[in-house]
């Protein structure tokens, strides 16, 4: 039984909610960080109950300044050994880089990158005190490609698995491990889910269960693996990928990018929302 | 009063239908390919499609209450968007066929399936989802309350219910499994449980589901959810219940995850070919081996809810499947351990 806390951000519902739910099965104590009204204290009253574990929830925006040390003070206050970070929370984009919000692009920036860098920041010198302790950063398969579509997206999940992968060689020897986790299509939540029914017979494929990804990915971070791309197909097209001369490669990126992020609800009787 | 029920050839809703008619209601029963057969005086058919609004708002005509209990009950349609167009659009049209016709109130047949799974805890009403949406079904039923809550919103008067698993004498619809497992139980020397046979989930009598919708629709307050459940049982518990009850002898036998998968894809690849509806697929073996428990605490204290006791109900679908209830014979006791109550 580990006895102390990991902090998982995007808690609430797709992947967050599944390390939350993992990281318990493995004995940790949870500090779980989300938006407000996500019903965060039912969910982590479900994980005390199952798995036996303590659990503190923030309601807070990561957007917001000042999110970071928020969560910080609460550790803090409440004195809590902290010895995981899995910087989760993001959130994604499928629209034409002219046509979305000014205002979304900066949350995304802020959520994507500002909240991920800060927060690691915060929690080095603490989880110091708590080794062998771990951070394991969401990224995505998105940050290899050039896509249109979700261009700041990818741009944003590329700084995330740099970030990591330098971090990683400077806390070599502090006892703190850092992973990057580089997952496919997930679903994640509804909209994934409608998204992902209607793309192509090989990309539903590769669409995965968060509980898996979360699992593979806890266990390679504990196994000391660097970076993670879960799923042996995501693993086999990136490859192939990689193979492809960039023409080709830029072509299907489009292609798909344009099958996936077009599809509206007038296509089918599914609403989907933007 | 006139009341229109929708999905009135269904295993639920003809039960209902007999249940308002007995209660001297003028009931109107909505079908789509064939009625059913019966003689009673007081329900009148009407036939009748989600997909046509304008139909719908003809055979709501002069009715006060609606009970929207027609759906796509399974996992799984040759057209994924059928479960949709049904399910979520059939509903947005008798929400609208109901509002046109100033229906007083409409109660709306979800399923205890949009709450996921649990962990250790019954879920309740206010729970949000322990897992992601990874079914058409459970989605399509989600999105259709979500579209009730909306028409509660715009000031029109709705009620969910949530029935969990449904069991009990009635019409052998493919979404009546339980009853087909406790048929099979009585039929075969072999009772099949998926994996160990210790996932819970929560088993509900058809006559209380029935009470549940009336209850629902009398007490209920506009836009809320009630779980019809019944007790939380493990697949080992209930046939330790059917063993003490009926005294016959049978052998239980674990189908592991692993072997029954393989039968389920084999399974799904033969149906892919015959052109029929995949039954059994190893998406529904996951599922089986998950717990759902869930409270009716809600449903009893707001809205007079109160379940038949588990042995009681078996007992009555046991006869009405021809097994000869030996009526000097008390049901054994069962441990504590098996029954694992809701409360």
């Amino acid at each position: 039984m580990n006895h102390t806390y990991a902090v998982i951000t995007g808690a609430a519902d797709g992947l967050g909610r599944s390390f939350a739910t993992v990281c318990a099965k493995a004995g940790y104590h949870l500090v779980l960080v989300d938006l407000p009204n996500k019903k965060l204290n039912r969910i982590a009253q479900h994980l005390e109950c199952a798995f036996q574990v303590k659990t503190l929830v923030l309601e807070i925006n990561l957007c917001a300044l000042g999110a970071a040390q928020k969560i910080v003070n609460l550790i803090r206050n409440n004195d809590l050994p902290i010895s995981l970070l899995v910087n989760n929370a993001g959130i994604g984009m499928r629209k034409l880089f002219e046509d979305t919000h000014e205002h979304f692009i900066t949350e995304m920036i802020q959520l994507n990158i500002a909240a991920v860098t800060q927060l690691a920041w915060q929690l080095i010198p603490l989880m110091k005190k708590h080794t062998p302790a771990g951070i394991i950063n969401i990224s995505s398969i998105a940050s290899y490609y050039q896509l249109p579509y979700k261009s700041v997206y990818a741009a944003t999940k590329a700084l995330v698995r740099s970030l990591s992968l330098s971090l990683r060689l400077e806390l070599k020897h502090t006892g703190i491990h850092v992973c990057v986790v580089c997952p496919g299509g997930i679903n994640s939540n509804a909209t994934q889910y409608l998204i992902s029914k209607n793309t192509g017979w090989l990309l539903r494929q590769t669409v995965m269960h968060p509980d898996r990804v979360a699992q593979i990915a806890l266990q390679k971070a504990m196994q000391g693996k660097s970076l993670v791309i879960p799923g042996m197909l995501n693993r086999i097209i990136h490859f192939l990928g990689k193979l492809l001369p960039p023409f080709l490669r830029e072509r299907i990126a489009l292609s798909t990018m344009k099958m996936t992020c077009t599809i509206n609800s007038k296509a089918s009787a599914i609403p989907l929302a933007a | 009063m006139k009341i229109l029920v929708t999905g009135a050839t269904g295993y639920i809703g003809w039960k209902l239908c007999k249940r308002l008619a007995a209660e001297g209601y003028e009931v109107v029963a909505l079908y789509r390919n064939r009625q059913i057969e019966s003689s009673i005086p007081n329900i009148s058919w009407a036939k009748g499609d989600l997909q046509d609004t304008s139909g719908l708002k003809v055979a709501m005509e002069g009715c006060q209450q609606v009970y929207h209990v027609a759906a796509v009950a399974r996992m799984h349609t040759a057209n994924n968007n059928e479960m949709y167009a049904t399910n979520l659009q059939g509903t947005i049209n008798v929400l609208e066929a109901a509002a046109y016709n100033s229906v007083e109130r409409v109660v709306y047949t979800s399923s205890a399936g949009v709450m996921g799974k649990s962990f250790e805890m019954p879920l309740s009403e206010g729970d949000p989802r322990l897992e992601p949406f990874d079914n058409d079904y459970d989605l399509s039923k989600h999105l259709a309350e979500e579209q009730v809550k909306n028409y509660v919103r715009n000031g029109y008067d709705a009620v969910i219910v949530n029935p969990s698993r449904v069991f009990g004498p009635g019409i052998a619809t493919y979404s009546n499994a339980v009853t087909r497992a406790i048929s099979n139980y009585l039929k075969y020397p072999l009772f099949l449980v998926p994996g160990k046979g210790e996932a819970i989930a929560n088993y509900v009598f058809i006559d209380d589901v029935v009470e549940g919708h009336l209850l629902a629709m009398r007490h209920g307050k506009a836009g809320e959810n009630y779980i019809l459940g019944g007790n939380n049982l493990s697949y080992n518990g209930l046939f330790d219940l059917l063993q003490s009850i009926t005294g016959l002898h049978k052998t239980k036998i674990a189908a592991p995850m692993a072997a029954m998968k393989t039968v389920a894809r084999i399974a799904a690849m033969l149906q892919f070919i015959l052109g029929q509806h995949p039954t059994f697929t190893p998406y529904l073996c996951e599922r089986l081996c998950h717990n759902s428990k869930l409270s009716v605490a809600k449903a009893m204290s707001e809205i007079g809810y109160q379940p038949t006791k588990i042995e009681t109900a078996l007992s009555i679908t046991l006869r009405s499947l021809g097994f000869k209830m030996d009526s000097t014979m008390v049901p054994r006791p069962v441990s504590g351990k098996t029954l694992i109550h809701s409360l």
